[in-house]
């Protein structure tokens, strides 16, 4: 089971999820194409320049690999201090 | 020192502790970031990633020392709900001159502003908003990528 976490504006539309993710999620690009099909108003948040996106608490690019046993976060617009 | 925390920051008992272990420091900077009262703003709820965003002030605290001589760091930042005139985060330098202490808290602020993962939603009439950094606060980061 991929565990999916959701930050910041995410959290607005959605719940942490524990799934197993189906054979056409191999990355994050797919990923995010299969949530936006579940989750009313993923693609639009997915979609702003300052969405962030983790793996395994690494950022990094849309063709990075996704499993069943990996920690995936979307994180919006991040602002601290 | 980094620690993410939802209880309430003493700035002066933490400062005046961070500076007990640096007998040596020349200089110590310090900013403590306040919930502001406008007017308006009834209180803040902030949220964070436990785990990665420790890991990212590390990386922070890592690059500031690359690029200051630094005796010592501290990162306080508080999470949950707070009230107007909360301190929400506490950042201190400590250097042997005071330039390097300025500069590196100043960055370290900076940082922590825009690309530190914090989720920030201010109440207004009882209603939440999400801010996120404005223009300035990445100018200000801006400032450090020469």
């Amino acid at each position: 089971m991929a565990t999916i976490l959701f930050f910041g504006r995410f959290s607005d539309i959605s719940e942490a999820l524990e799934i197993e993710l189906p054979d056409s999620v191999t990355d994050k690009k797919s990923l995010s194409a299969f949530l936006s099909g579940e989750i009313e108003g993923f693609s639009a948040l997915a979609a702003l320049p300052d969405t962030r996106i983790s793996v395994n608490m690494m950022v990094s690019m849309n063709e990075t690999a996704v499993s069943n046993d990996d920690e995936i976060a979307y994180m919006s617009a991040l602002s601290g201090g | 020192m980094i620690r993410i925390s939802d209880t309430a920051i003493d700035p002066e008992a933490e400062l005046a502790a961070f500076r007990k272990t640096l007998p040596n420091a020349g200089a110590i900077a310090s900013f403590t970031g306040i919930v502001r009262d406008d007017g308006k703003t009834e209180g803040l709820t902030l949220s964070h990633y436990p785990g990665f965003t420790e890991k990212q002030i590390e990386g922070f605290i890592d690059r500031a020392k690359t690029r200051w001589s630094l005796q010592g760091t501290l990162i306080l930042h508080h999470v949950g709900k707070m009230t107007v005139g909360e301190p929400i985060v506490v950042v201190a330098t400590a250097s042997a001159h005071r330039r390097d202490a300025f500069e590196a808290c100043d960055y370290l602020m900076d940082r922590l502003k825009c690309d530190a993962p914090f989720w920030k939603q201010e109440t207004v009439g009882g209603e939440t908003r999400w801010i996120e950094p404005r223009e300035q606060d990445r100018s200000d980061l801006n400032r450090w990528s020469s």
